[in-house]
């Protein structure tokens, strides 16, 4: 009974609220980027590539982008290792795989502002602050530290918070990673007698390794596309210390109404995206094929 | 494989380990209700108070107190259940176009559609802003709504699709040829047989939004419309900062979010490493 005629009456209502509001703006973006445009000043007109070269000759983008790269290279390392050995400590007990997996996954689905929030008030840079407290308290330092006046230490504690938060999501990937490993492989080598860094190293990894990358993938992208969780949390201060890609893209839009230079980040910010995607797709073919 | 010295020891040290990650995803979770419970001047003492002898219930009467709380609480609810439902409704709709259906443009359409999702919200966010103000949408429920259901449909369409074709269409035939119409084939029989599936897409939708701040700030600049994210946001920025009161309308703001997760959690992972593992 499967029908060729009437299936758009079921799929341009969809169809079109996604063309028009995510793929018509997009384009627009596009050529905005080539434009003038500022909030402020209702006439505009088109500019050619003189944004794109005042964005490439222009200091502030570049040190945006070397935070957004420390941010993102340090954020993924341990994102997926912490989920990597949250999947394999979690996966052989039922407690840890309903208690631990739940509690972890909490700090994933809460809204990233409290998120932001939350670690604000613990590293509060005088002693009222938790996690100042529990240092002088335990008699690790001798003075409150200036977590969110330092800009390396704002940074640091920006990184920690995205991976409290961004963890949960590898953790349960790399758990449906290794459910497909056999357990006949692990019972083989146990027989060889290889003890439990072996059986990792030489079984685990290499089996999902195909996850760990498509997960990297995946968690590149997302954490470079940030904007909330920072923004909330720091402002992109102190300094610009923080300011992340996403974070410079929004001042110049809607601090400084320039929204023909701000398109010309948000386009640059999309092709880096779809490099991103580009190999995703790359490798999961590849996958299919072998 | 009797149990052992070295296996005791294994599994105290397993349990250990998962106390220690159990804590550590659980404190600022706990702090923040901590917080909650403060009264205004146990917030500065120093040292900080762990457990408040007295606890400040009165904090949860008085953020409602609060316009900024009470109204983008109700804002948020607005916005979250109505866009949760209309991409329901649309993205089931072409679900089953695009699982009962056989035309040409079938692939390349499901790749616009899923296209899209590559698309960050930093490159949309200036010609939404431009689009909304000319429509006079600007500051309104109505846009939130509309960008939203737009940005969620195409993850809904996918997982809901995948539900569908898991039905078999036998299912379909025998009721067609019992004399029923399509459109009581697909709400009486269809759909009641991939809820799991319309729960799992509507928890997703409704967290999104529920959570979404980036497009609220922009997009909003009152009351008449800011979101719950918005309202703590703003809470946090313009007082001198009462963070008990703030937690408390945190640990509100968390909660329909934690309790729905909770409850549906099973379907929602699956649904979310499929997306993951295919899209």
């Amino acid at each position: 009974m499967i029908k060729r005629k009437g299936h758009l009456l079921f799929l341009l209502p969809a169809l079109m609220a996604v063309l028009l509001l995510t793929l018509y703006p997009s384009l627009y973006a596009v050529f905005l980027s080539f434009t003038n445009k500022s909030l402020i000043n209702p006439d505009y007109s088109l500019v050619g590539l003189k944004n794109y070269l005042e964005l490439f000759s222009s200091g502030e983008f570049w040190s945006s982008l070397k935070v957004t790269i420390i941010y993102v290279v340090i954020t993924i390392f341990f994102q997926l290792t912490a989920g990597f050995l949250l999947a394999s400590v979690t996966e052989k007990s039922r407690f840890g795989r309903k208690l631990v997996r739940t509690v972890v996954l909490i700090s994933w689905v809460i809204p990233e502002v409290i998120v932001a929030l939350t670690f604000k008030w613990m590293f509060i840079g005088d002693k009222y602050g938790l996690v100042n407290a529990f240092l002088l308290q335990t008699g690790l330092v001798r003075e409150s530290i200036k977590w969110l006046s330092r800009g390396n230490l704002t940074l640091l504690v920006a990184i920690g918070m995205t991976v409290w938060r961004g963890t949960a999501f590898s953790m349960i990937m790399q758990a449906a990673g290794l459910q497909s490993v056999p357990k006949e492989l692990y019972e083989a080598v146990e027989i060889d007698g290889a003890n439990n860094l072996q059986r990792t190293l030489f079984v685990t990894l290499p089996l999902i390794s195909s996850t760990l990358l498509i997960n990297l993938i995946i968690i590149s992208i997302a954490t470079f596309n940030v904007m909330s969780l920072v923004y909330a949390f720091s402002g992109g201060g102190p300094f610009r210390a923080t300011e992340i890609i996403s974070i410079y893209m929004y001042k110049s839009a809607f601090k400084f109404f320039r929204f023909g230079f701000a398109s010309s980040i948000s386009i640059v910010m999309f092709l880096l995206n779809i490099l991103f995607t580009l190999t995703y797709i790359k490798i999961t073919k590849r996958e299919f094929i072998t | 494989m009797a149990v052992n010295k070295e296996n005791v020891l294994r599994n105290i040290f397993t349990y250990f380990l998962f106390i220690a990650v159990v804590l550590a995803a659980f404190i600022p979770i706990l702090w923040i209700i901590i917080t909650s419970l403060k009264r205004t001047i146990d917030i500065f003492s120093y040292p900080p108070v762990i457990i408040p002898v007295r606890p400040a219930f009165e904090n949860y009467l008085k953020i409602f107190k609060l316009a900024e709380m009470s109204r983008t609480f109700l804002n948020s609810i607005i916005v979250a259940t109505s866009t949760t439902v209309s991409v329901i409704l649309l993205s089931s709709l072409a679900a089953y176009g695009f699982s009962r259906f056989r035309f040409k443009e079938k692939g390349v359409l499901m790749l616009i559609l899923l296209g899209t999702q590559m698309i960050p919200a930093v490159t949309n966010i200036i010609p939404l802003y431009i689009t909304m103000l000319r429509l006079h949408l600007l500051d309104s429920l109505t846009a939130l709504l509309l960008i939203y259901a737009a940005l969620n449909i195409p993850f809904s369409v996918w997982i809901l699709k995948s539900y569908l074709d898991s039905i078999p269409i036998s299912i379909d035939e025998a009721a067609m040829i019992d004399g029923a119409n399509r459109l009581y084939i697909i709400f009486r029989i269809i759909f009641p047989l991939c809820l799991p599936g319309i729960a799992a897409a509507s928890l997703f939708v409704f967290i999104q939004c529920w959570n979404e701040f980036y497009l609220a700030l922009v997009l909003t600049s009152t009351l008449k419309s800011r979101t719950i994210p918005l309202g703590l946001f703003t809470f946090q920025a313009s007082y001198d900062i009462q963070w008990n009161l703030l937690s408390a309308a945190s640990v509100v703001a968390m909660l329909p979010i934690i309790l729905l997760f909770i409850i549906l959690q099973e379907s929602f992972v699956s649904g979310l490493t499929k997306g993951a593992f295919k899209g």
